[in-house]
């Protein structure tokens, strides 16, 4: 297994992102540090040989600085948001909330502001919340992250309109992390809807770490598009605890990236809880993509649905890892987990993993499909009979192949980006 | 009225768990070192070039970890184990020649009626050393080889030596270094171009003494054309602490050739059951593993077949049954290398009592084998709410063109099934077990009928006590 040389991923760096904030935030950061020093790049001997790690531009980055204070609540942008925040290279650059999310008691804040203004409301959600201290790279946001955001959505608070995050990346060569922490309490609902982008060619790299506690009977719908630039190594990590008849619901899309090392884990705690996930990877050039998608079933009745499709072109490598395991007390549990990559050059690679692990009889469905295709000229030909040029029956069929994923997610404008994107593969 | 019962025949298990008194002709300390393997070769009277073999493979094993996936292994002391030991210095030529208390042995697993019915040779391995060998006269008037390993290696040196470790080189992984440094026994079959075995070939092995590690090796070439059936089947007496029983197998399968090779498993519930297996599959040969595994208290075995040659084929069945206390970590590899090939591996896995069965498996397409076709389908079957069931498929394509599919269920026995099979008037017991057997039939009508019948009662005796 390939390690991966961070260099910047030291105790000084730690230390001056804590500067200014409560001992306890030091200390977490030291010993997410630590932890980060001594997991393996893959913390599960089932993957070890199929890990990704070349091609992030790691060693060509420093750390990013301590982010600027964050500012007050501004103006929310046009497009009809319950709330917008913006993070430019690690820093909130700005936070909106609109009239009528703010009176039913929403909370939306950088993680400084908080840390300085709701210390213990901070405490309380920076330090719980992570369901899955196995990843590596969740460590490493953890102990470097500059800032982030805070989303506390109160009980019975349903939003009618999504929360907007932007994340952007403009200083070359800079290493960023943020968190970005959502709390749904009791009977809550929200959709939120996350993008990434990058304003410069150059290296560098993103870790995002999201924590989310959906509370009982509350649902959360979270949608992500990643387009970073072609020479940025991208770090996700995403976790949720789900509790009970809670719902969780993962749109995700990756597309940019040198290298993306994705990794996301649903614990469905509650009775009757479920997640559904679907996460969408087209890789071009010679992007590579590792991507994993855990859920584990704790509460009865719970149920998980996971879908993952790769398109994969030119000489780009996908490996889909996936594990749905079933704890010997979450019994009647109902889950399904498919992987499917289509291959559309020679040069093209793709590892899929779909791994089950099961500790009880008590089971309703646990059944999991893998596929590595490539396209069929059976169906290029008959789009042709019909008058499609060969290379747009191409794209047709690739984009019939993405689609159920793609119609996951809810916002539309997301959707449309997310065929933008597609298009911009194949210019 | 009440429903009519019907009871299933019972059956005499004794017969699985026993254990002789053998005075043991050659035996050499226990514990593992260069002299061990040295000792092993010297009584052996082996040419040089296999002592050089044995070392080599003796130093990779020290120097290879531990692997760090699978069952757990950390309880196996290679300093406890004896590495060689012989119930009787020559091979038996005749059944008399046998000794007694081995003979009585064998009668206990009804091999001599298994001869005297339809088998066309019968290897029997008692410990360390194979001890009584006959191949049918026709078969060795057809050119066909069928004998001990040992005896292979001085009766035909030449062969031996194109061959042997080809397949599976002593670096391949830690437990195929200790069988190369250490084997001893298995069987060597050569079957000569175009010529056809009707019947199956069978071989028995079992480990008798405690803590005796069994390092079978076993060769089979099939030349051009051929066809050949190999049947191995394995049980062993119960005991209380931990033996290790590690083989290595290589089936050479040439152009056209077609091989398969039945595997039950059957070894006491203290066994670590480590083996490599692998073929090679030469253009249009076609290589079938049949692998059922029920006993062992941790069995890591994954048949592979490398396909090498344009149209190709492997099918690989395995079946395994974990209860209290054993863990079976089995699956199939299939690794395609030339275009045009095709594979189809079918793993079904009943866990009850605590048992964990795993599916591992390989599915890869190398660069430029274009065409590839491949199914996985896995089942899982859990009986109870202890039991552990896995399932890690590993796909790895490096190629545009091929058509790859992996599925895989894991259920209990649905109440609507019993209730229907009650319904008819059969026990709750009955029924269970009716499911099961039929769960896996897909490997037991594969069977030549003496071994589906024997097979059968194994997995009812597997499943004794599933009820109440």
């Amino acid at each position: 297994m390939a390690e991966l040389v961070v260099p910047f991923a030291r105790r000084e760096g730690a230390e001056g992102l804590a500067k200014g904030s409560p001992p306890w935030v030091l200390e977490a950061r030291l010993a997410a540090l630590h932890r980060f020093e001594t997991t393996p790049v893959e913390s599960s001997p089932l993957f070890n040989k199929h890990v990704i790690t070349d091609g992030a531009p790691v060693t060509l980055v420093d750390l990013g600085p301590v982010a600027s204070p964050a500012p007050e609540l501004g103006t929310l942008p046009a497009g009809g948001f319950s709330a917008h925040a913006r993070i430019v290279d690690g820093a909130v650059a700005s936070l909106a909330v609109s009239e009528e999310a703010r009176e039913g008691g929403l909370v939306l804040s950088s993680i400084s502001g908080a840390l300085a203004g709701k210390p213990r409301l901070a405490e309380e959600l920076l330090t719980a919340g992570a369901t899955d201290q196995a990843d590596k790279f969740f460590q490493l946001t953890r102990a470097l992250f500059q800032d982030g955001i805070i989303l506390d959505v109160p009980a019975g608070l349903k939003l009618k309109a999504p929360v907007r995050l932007e994340v952007v990346q403009r200083a070359p060569k800079l290493a960023s992390f943020a968190r970005v922490i959502v709390r749904l309490a009791e009977g809550a609902s929200a959709e939120f809807l996350e993008s990434h982008a990058s304003s410069i060619d150059a290296p560098s790299v993103q870790g995002i770490g999201c924590e989310a506690q959906v509370g009982d009977e509350a649902s959360l719908h979270y949608s992500a598009v990643g387009n970073f630039g072609p020479q940025v190594g991208v770090f996700l990590n995403r976790q949720a605890a789900v509790l009970r008849r809670g719902k969780a619901h993962w749109s995700l899309g990756n597309f940019g990236g040198a290298l993306t090392k994705s990794l996301t884990h649903t614990k469905l705690l509650g009775n009757d809880s479920r997640v559904k996930h679907t996460e969408v990877v087209f890789g071009a050039q010679a992007q590579k993509f590792d991507i994993s998608s855990f859920v584990t079933h704790i509460g009865h009745r719970a149920q998980s649905d996971v879908l993952a499709r790769a398109a994969l072109r030119h000489k780009s490598r996908g490996n889909v890892k996936g594990m749905i395991t079933i704890d010997h007390k979450g019994l009647n549990a109902d889950s399904y987990l498919g992987q499917f990559a289509l291959l559309l050059d020679r040069e093209a690679k793709s590892v899929a993993i779909p791994g089950l692990e099961i500790e009880t009889a008590q089971v309703v469905r646990a059944k999991h499909a893998a596929a590595v295709q490539q396209i069929d000229e059976n169906q290029v030909f008959y789009l042709q009979s019909r008058g499609v040029p060969p290379e747009t029956a191409r794209r047709l069929i690739v984009e019939g192949f993405l689609n159920p994923v793609i119609e996951g997610i809810s916002s539309e404008e997301f959707r449309a980006e997310v065929h933008r994107l597609i298009e911009a593969k194949w210019g | 009225m009440a429903a009519p019962t019907r009871d299933l025949p019972s059956e005499d298990y004794s017969r699985y768990a026993f254990k002789d008194d053998i005075v043991y002709a050659t035996t050499i300390p226990k514990g593992l070192s260069e002299e061990t393997v040295r000792s092993i070769s010297a009584i052996k009277k082996e040419p040089e070039w296999m002592l050089n073999f044995r070392l080599r493979a003796y130093r990779h094993f020290v120097k290879r970890a531990m692997p760090n996936w699978g069952g757990v292994l950390s309880n196996i002391d290679f300093n406890q184990i004896t590495y060689y030991m012989s119930a009787s210095k020559k091979e038996g030529k005749t059944w008399d020649d046998v000794p007694d208390k081995v003979k009585q042995t064998f009668e206990k697993l009804g091999i001599p009626e298994a001869e005297r019915k339809f088998l066309a040779g019968v290897g029997t391995q008692y410990d360390s050393e194979v001890v009584y060998h006959s191949v049918r006269k026709e078969l060795t008037e057809k050119g066909v080889v069928f004998m001990g390993t040992d005896t292979a290696l001085r009766e035909y040196p030449e062969l031996f030596k194109k061959y042997f470790g080809t397949v599976i080189p002593p670096e391949d992984n830690k437990f195929a270094a200790l069988n190369s440094a250490v084997w001893s026994g298995g069987s060597f079959v050569y079957i000569p171009p175009g010529v056809v075995v009707d019947q199956p070939l069978q071989a028995y092995f079992r480990i008798n003494a405690e803590q005796v590690g069994q390092f079978e090796r076993t060769l089979i070439i099939a030349e051009e054309g051929s066809r050949v059936h190999y049947i191995e089947g394995c049980t062993a007496p119960v005991y209380a602490t931990e033996s290790l029983h590690s083989a290595v197998v290589e089936v050479i399968a040439k152009k056209g050739a077609q091989v398969r090779y039945t595997t039950l498993q059957n070894w006491s519930k203290d066994v670590y059951n480590l083996v490599t297996k692998r073929a090679h599959a030469h253009a249009g040969a076609n290589v079938e593993w049949l692998d059922a595994n029920t006993g062992s208290r941790l069995t890591m075995k994954y048949p592979s077949v490398y396909l090498l040659g344009e149209g190709a084929k492997a099918e690989i069945v395995s079946v395994a049954f974990a209860g209290n206390g054993q863990h079976q970590d089995a699956g199939a590899k299939a690794v395609h290398l030339a275009k045009n090939t095709t594979s189809h591996i079918t793993s079904k896995s009943v866990s009850k009592d605590g048992g964990r069965t795993t599916y591992r498996g390989l599915l890869k397409v190398a660069k430029g084998a274009t065409g590839v076709k491949s199914t996985v389908r896995c089942d899982a079957l859990m009986i109870d709410d202890r039991s552990r069931s896995d399932t890690y498929p590993y796909i790895e394509i490096d190629e545009e063109d091929a058509a790859i599919t992996h599925e895989a269920t894991v259920g209990k026995i649905s109440d609507e099934m019993l209730f229907y099979l009650q319904s008819r008037g059969l026990k709750e017991n009955e029924a269970m077990n009716l499911i099961v057997l039929g769960f896996v039939e897909m490997f037991t009508k594969e069977l030549p009928m003496e071994y589906a019948l024997e097979f059968n009662r194994l997995i009812r005796l597997e499943m004794e006590g599933s009820v109440g």
